[in-house]
């Protein structure tokens, strides 16, 4: 017989479990979210890294559009509890312009997951930016 | 020996939205396609035109929410904030990237080439 290996569906379940951390006692669990900060649109890379996004972009530091606490929790895509939610909305409290997002740990120092917009989005004050994000671990 | 191959896959939705809650724009989360399984020449076939197809989609997005963003306090067509109805093919992207660039098309809502009656709205 040939040999096999698979991840289980609730070998799944439970590694998303540690990621989200509902106990919030890990400083490596999925937590925050931060806007990028660029004139033009972004290509996401996979050596980008939170102190080096894609491209020219940087974090946005101010206008209500910096690093937060986003509202994470578990779901479901495929597999039972395959999927790390984040939502957030960033209302802003100047001018600035979004041009993707960066998914942190609890730490703040580093990024999971670059998203890039598929083009700017200039923000003015009071105007909102709702981000709804999911990371889905599964078998092929 | 057989692998089962897993993956991470991130989906993402973005709403811009005014101080009074109107959409300026949303977008669209546009995934790569797969690679081919096969070397087969319908499965590279395949994936050509899904690449293609996947090429034109983000074409029209990035034109369709820049075009929303400079358009933030007038009427435009609620497609071009929302996304949808967004092409389901080749054909279709093509259609929705001209009339996206055809200021008379966008203005009477009419398709470029006065045919396909299922990209108006």
């Amino acid at each position: 017989m040939a040999q096999t290996q698979t991840v289980t569906n609730e070998g799944i379940t439970e590694l998303v479990k540690r990621m989200t951390d509902p106990a919030g006692t890990s400083a490596s669990v999925v937590r925050s979210l931060v806007c990028l900060n660029d004139t033009v649109a972004c290509t996401a890379g996979v050596a980008s890294t939170y102190a080096d996004p894609a491209g020219s972009a940087v974090h946005h530091t101010g206008t209500g559009l910096s690093i937060v606490d986003g509202t994470i929790s578990q779901g479901t895509t495929n597999t039972s509890g395959d999927t790390i939610t984040i939502d957030y909305v960033f209302t802003a409290t100047g001018t600035g312009t979004a041009s993707g997002i960066h998914i942190c740990n609890d730490d703040n120092d580093v990024s999971f997951v670059e998203c890039c917009f598929v083009a700017t989005i200039p923000m003015s004050s009071a105007e909102t930016l709702t981000i709804d994000a999911a990371i889905v671990i599964d078998q092929v | 020996m057989t692998i089962t191959r897993g993956q991470v896959r991130v989906y993402y939705k973005a709403e811009h939205r005014d101080p009074h809650g109107n959409l300026i724009s949303r977008c669209a989360d546009i995934q790569a396609p797969d690679p081919p399984t096969c070397l087969k020449l319908d499965c590279l076939f395949r994936y050509f035109r899904e690449c293609l197809y996947a090429a034109l989609l983000t074409s029209y997005h990035a034109r369709r929410v820049a075009y929303a963003e400079r358009n933030k306090n007038k009427k435009i067509l609620e497609r071009y904030r929302t996304g949808e109805l967004s092409p389901k093919n080749i054909w279709q992207a093509i259609h929705a990237n001209i009339k996206l660039r055809c200021p008379v098309c966008r203005k009477y809502n009419v398709d470029p080439f006065l045919f396909d009656v299922n990209y108006r709205r």
